[in-house]
């Protein structure tokens, strides 16, 4: 052909040349066009709570990769997890719903067909307006997943702030009493091991940075070049867990007992070995406070009503921050004004001794041996008395951490066993400084431009570290609130009984049903349910069933009709986050993201990279529709500047509708200037500006003490004790107490023999909720893994039993409660558990075709009731004995 | 010149962002896995160890599937990647079975992940992949010609994976005792481990 050009000749073109083109066109179906568009747009990964930060690659409006954007602290370095990858499949999938819809079959079960039909966007939007309109604010309740907590938070400025609604219905649990204790040692609501410099972490009940954690990416990335470099790893945990993978030491333990092991550490590292930093006990911890041999208070002085410590070179009390004090006394027993008292630390000391190895092991099932070698570790690896210099200050250094999280949560006396643990932090002077533990935020010096997002605990009048901060800003001071005078709410949650429960109102589980036990004469009528599958992710999917059917009017706002939507009324489906923006999708920055040296203060867009599919709204529109509606646009919109500090200039004054992106660009304004709104954030993805040192390490440069002694939780128990009595109410006062303990958990006792394991479940890094086994790309791995939707059971207890792998059995509760699973037989699990994965499958919406009838609930054999929950936090007792069967 | 990877299995956590990030960029069709994770457990509770192993072709020094392939379209670049040319394989697995990895996959069908439904993704990369032919890792050649690295190195959340020259590898392999899976075997591959 060359040459017939060449020459000029007439181009004929022959046979062989068409087969030739027929041979390459044969493959290149798609392939062989140059795109017309081909660019890749920064946007905000949704595929957990995480948020990662991401690019996403479009090439003719097709999706076609999504991959870490390095320039955010919202990942490993460029680097995303499986699920982040997979949202493609998320965006395409057939399944998801993109139409409101409204049912038909006015009988709600998940054996009922709705009789789904579609509807216009006008109509569901008139219709839930109405339906708010005609209840009481108390009968209306906002429900939010908290795997989706960013349109939960815009979903709570409405009903809160503006339709003045006490009840949120949170689907899962959050952290519950690990907020609390967090807050209280770390002055946020999450603390995390300052990761580039730990030595040595134990990690009870959780897999931060193997599997799960918030900043699951960022930590993993952290935690695998500590690792590199030789830090050790404990992973605490019944199940073979990711962490357990990656352990140098593996401790099996009982569930439900980690308090009895965390407090053995505390003793050996005390009372055998001799092991604690005296000098952050006596400056940063309330040891020296001198308690009340009669009260069990703290004693104080009369003029002042402050704590009073020992001065133990000039042999007199003090008040704590008297500067004249040369020594204070951690031991010891004194006398003041004819009343005896000892400094808290001598009391704990005296209380741990209870706790030897050997008596725990009775507890645990952690051999003593064991124990021992793990708190010497620990406590050889804190380098007591050591500093390092970063950015020219000097910072104390504790290379060692006791980390809790997710699966001590899940016991009834969550807060004891977080605290316990916390402690071991305390004894060695790891708060809060160099290489120890350290809040997520508790502290911004602001943003460089605006000064916006500023804050940092205070330390109160009895020198406690105090006023922190959360998803977002200013959540108050719990010495305060533990004081204050309770003022009768309406909320179904009972949050006016509970003043240090930062947000789980799980008692509306029980108390919509059962409300006279609590004084509750009404019942919601109407639940706005935000990406939440109450019926599986909570209790006995029986009780959760009746739950649902005594609300008259349920939205349901999803991606897909999971077992839940079964019961709304209305479905509407929320654009994906590939379609939609989201207002600060990492929130304040304190929640989602990890402390430490090198991780940016970090605000990254969450922006549509291809348009809605059928127009489907985000959940932040959703509201904005149904505030104009209702003529609520001031007060929502009053709530929107509230929530997300907007500066005065760009307030929003409720003359009209704002849309999603106006309000996006108020909210970036006000916090990263003038010059960086929307528009230049959607360009650039991120607005970053370094973390100083003074923002990471709060010891040196905040100060304030924590407790070792938890003197402040009996001024909550006086003040709820009498407020109870009075009114009859039936409350659990015991676990406010001062000196922390390990306790049984609901049917910690085998009492009927057969009735022997204790189910417990777990998440990897991939599959969490029945949601993402819809994900045909993650589904596939599942099909790798012989445990993905077995019921995991101890080889010796299998055999003992006579069961066999792949044996169908049949698991029931003392009380009836029961389901159907297939065995798989593992040296990977405690002998007295069966592991399932996640706890909450076997879906049975037939909408969901991938995930239906797989896998195991344990959420359905747990009872609904008042006794599982702890009463300060909301934390939901998940231990369960089962009986199990071959079928 | 040859191409190489050195997998750190002290960092490693098994989590999959390798072959989930392995699926987008190679669009492979469903029971194909250019990459994937295994896991094994061995010792008795509570001395347990689950043990993680990422998977992928190992690129061989002398691939035993180069030596098998009757139509010649498996071949070795004298950049050291193994790869297939489509259009001469016939699909008659006798890599596969050669193969002492098991990294390589027969493409029955490619309906799609949802039955049939083509999500617009499956449909603009399905040219990639022929239905009755042979598929596995190419090292990300693509990637590799735009000067990136494979995409489960880019992706590894925890910098588990180090992409080169062998040659410049090779300290790094010899530091830490690397070494490679079935040596036995004679095929010399190109990825390394790490303990």
């Amino acid at each position: 052909m060359a040459n017939s050009q060449e020459k000029g000749e007439e181009k004929t073109i022959n046979h062989e040349e068409e087969r030739e083109v027929r041979n390459n066109m044969a493959n290149s179906f798609g392939v062989n066009t140059k795109p017309k568009e081909d660019v890749w747009i920064p946007t905000v990964c949704n595929m957990c709570f995480c948020n990662c930060s991401i690019l996403v690659h479009r090439v003719d409006g097709v999706i076609t990769e999504i991959k870490g954007n390095s320039e955010s602290s919202y990942n490993a370095d460029g680097g995303i997890c499986g699920k982040a990858h997979s949202g493609i499949m998320l965006h395409y999938d057939p399944n998801r719903i993109t139409k409101p819809m409204k049912r038909t079959n006015p009988i709600k079960g998940i054996d009922q067909d709705p009789g789904w039909v579609e509807i216009s966007w006008d109509e569901a939007l008139d219709t839930i307006a109405e339906k708010i309109k005609a209840a009481e604010p108390r009968e209306v309740a906002t429900g939010l997943s908290v795997a989706s907590i960013i349109g939960g938070l815009n979903n709570m400025a409405f009903f809160a702030g503006t339709l003045h609604c006490p009840n949120v219905v949170i689907s899962d649990i959050c952290g519950a009493a690990i907020h609390l204790a967090s807050d209280l040692q770390n002055a946020a609501a999450n603390a995390c091991p300052d990761y580039k410099y730990n030595k040595y972490l134990i990690q009870f009940g959780m897999q931060a940075g193997t599997a799960t954690r918030h900043g699951f990416t960022m930590i993993a990335v952290r935690m695998a070049e500590a690792r590199a470099n030789g830090a050790k790893l404990v992973a605490v945990d019944p199940h073979m867990s990711a962490s357990a993978e990656k352990a140098d030491h593996w401790l099996p333990i009982r569930p439900g007992t980690d308090a009895a092991l965390a407090l053995s550490m505390a003793n050996v590292l005390v009372n055998e070995l001799d092991i604690y930093d005296r000098e952050f006990l006596k400056t940063r911890t309330n040891s020296p406070y001198l308690i009340n041999a009669d009260t069990q208070r703290i004693l104080r002085d009369k003029e002042q009503n402050l704590p009073l410590v020992w001065d133990s070179v000039e042999n007199c009390a003090k008040v704590f921050n008297d500067p004249s004090i040369k020594d204070f006394a951690l031991l010891g027993e004194y006398e003041v004004d004819g009343v005896k008292c000892r400094p808290s630390f001598q009391i704990l000391k005296e209380h741990l001794k209870t706790y030897t190895p050997e008596y725990a092991e009775k507890i645990t099932t952690i051999p003593a041996a064991k124990t021992r070698l793990v708190a010497k570790e620990f406590g050889e690896a804190a380098c007591i008395g050591s500093t390092i210099t970063i950015d020219g200050k000097v910072i104390p250094y504790r290379p060692v951490a006791a980390d809790t999280f997710s699966g001590i949560s899940r016991h009834k006396h969550a807060l004891l066993s977080h605290l316990s643990i916390f402690l071991l932090n305390t004894l060695v002077g790891s708060q809060n400084v160099c290489g120890g533990m350290i809040g997520y935020a508790p502290r911004a010096l602001g943003a460089p431009e605006t000064g916006a997002l500023a804050w940092e605990p205070e330390v109160n009048r009895d020198g406690y570290l105090d006023y922190v901060s959360s998803l977002l800003p200013g959540l108050g001071s719990h010495y305060g609130k533990a004081k204050e005078d309770i003022v009768g709410d309406d909320g179904l949650g009972l949050m006016y009984l509970m003043p240090l429960n930062k947000s789980e109102q799980h008692f509306i589980y029980y108390n919509q049903l059962y409300g006279e036990k609590y004084g509750k004469d009404y019942k919601l009528k109407v639940f706005y349910n935000y990406a939440g599958n109450n019926l599986k992710n909570w209790g006995n999917n029986d009780h959760m069933a009746e739950w649902f059917k005594s609300i008259d009017f349920v939205v349901s706002v999803d991606h897909w009709l999971n077992d839940s939507s079964y019961f709304a009324d209305i479905f509407l489906p929320e654009a994906d986050y590939l379609e939609r923006f989201d207002i600060m999708p990492n929130a304040a920055m304190g929640h989602h993201t990890i402390n430490g040296m090198g991780v940016k203060w970090c605000i990254a867009v969450r922006q549509p990279v291809v348009p809605a599919k059928d127009n489907a709204l985000s959940a932040t529109e959703i509201i904005i529709e149904l505030a104009d509606r209702m003529g609520l646009n001031k007060e929502f919109q009053a709530a929107m500047n509230w929530s997300w500090g907007i500066k005065p200039e760009y307030a929003m004054d409720g003359s009209r509708k704002f849309t999603i992106e106006e309000m996006y660009d108020r909210v970036l304004k006000s916090i990263c200037g003038e010059e960086h709104g929307l528009d230049w954030i959607m360009e650039h993805g991120v607005y970053t500006w370094p973390k100083k040192v003074e923002e990471v390490y709060l010891w040196p440069f905040i100060g304030g003490r924590i407790s070792v002694y938890y003197d402040f939780f009996l001024d909550a128990k006086e003040k709820i004790g009498s407020f109870v009595r009075e009114n009859n109410i039936p409350w659990e006062l015991d676990d406010y107490q001062p000196l922390l303990e390990w306790k049984p958990c609901s049917e910690y006792e085998v009492t009927i023999p057969e009735y022997d394991l204790l189910p417990i479940y777990y998440t990897n890094s991939v599959q969490v909720d029945s949601w993402l086994i819809e994900n045909p790309w993650l589904n596939e791995l599942n099909s790798m893994d012989p445990y993905a939707f077995a019921i995991e059971i101890n080889r010796a207890t299998a055999e003992a039993k006579g069961l066999k792998d792949f044996d169908k059995v049949r698991l029931e509760t003392t009380r009836g409660y029961s389901g159907e699973g297939y065995l798989k037989l593992t040296e990977g699990i405690h002998p007295e558990c069966l592991g399932v994965h996640s706890g909450c499958y076997n879906t049975q919406s037939k909408y969901m075709p991938r995930s239906r009838k797989k896998g195991f609930a344990i959420s359905n054999l747990i009872p609904v009731e008042p006794d599982r929950l702890c009463h300060i936090t909301g934390a939901y007792e998940q231990c369960v004995r089962v009986k199990v069967t071959k079928i | 010149m040859r191409y190489a990877m050195v997998i750190d299995l002290k960092r490693c956590v098994g989590c999959h962002a390798c072959v989930t990030a392995c699926k987008a960029v190679n669009s492979t069709p469903p029971g194909d896995l250019r990459a994937y994770v295994l896991r094994k457990e061995i010792g008795k509770f509570p001395d347990t160890k689950r043990i993680v192993l990422p998977m992928l072709c190992m690129h061989c020094g002398d691939p035993a599937c180069v030596k098998v392939c009757p139509t010649g379209a498996t071949i070795k670049r004298d950049d050291g990647i193994v790869c297939i040319d489509k259009n001469l394989c016939i699909g008659c697995r006798a890599c596969a079975t050669a193969c002492p990895y098991n990294v390589r996959f027969f493409i029955k069908s490619n309906n799609g992940y949802y039955n049939g439904h083509i999500t617009p993704f499956e449909e603009l990369n399905a040219g990639k992949h022929s239905v009755g032919v042979m598929d596995k890792c190419d090292f990300c050649l693509e990637r590799l010609e735009k000067g990136e690295q494979p995409v489960c190195v880019q992706t590894c959340v925890t910098k588990a994976r180090t992409f080169g020259d062998l040659d410049e590898l090779m300290p790094l392999i010899r530091s830490r005792n690397g070494y490679q899976l079935r040596a036995e075997c004679g095929t010399d591959p190109s990825v390394y481990f790490l303990d």
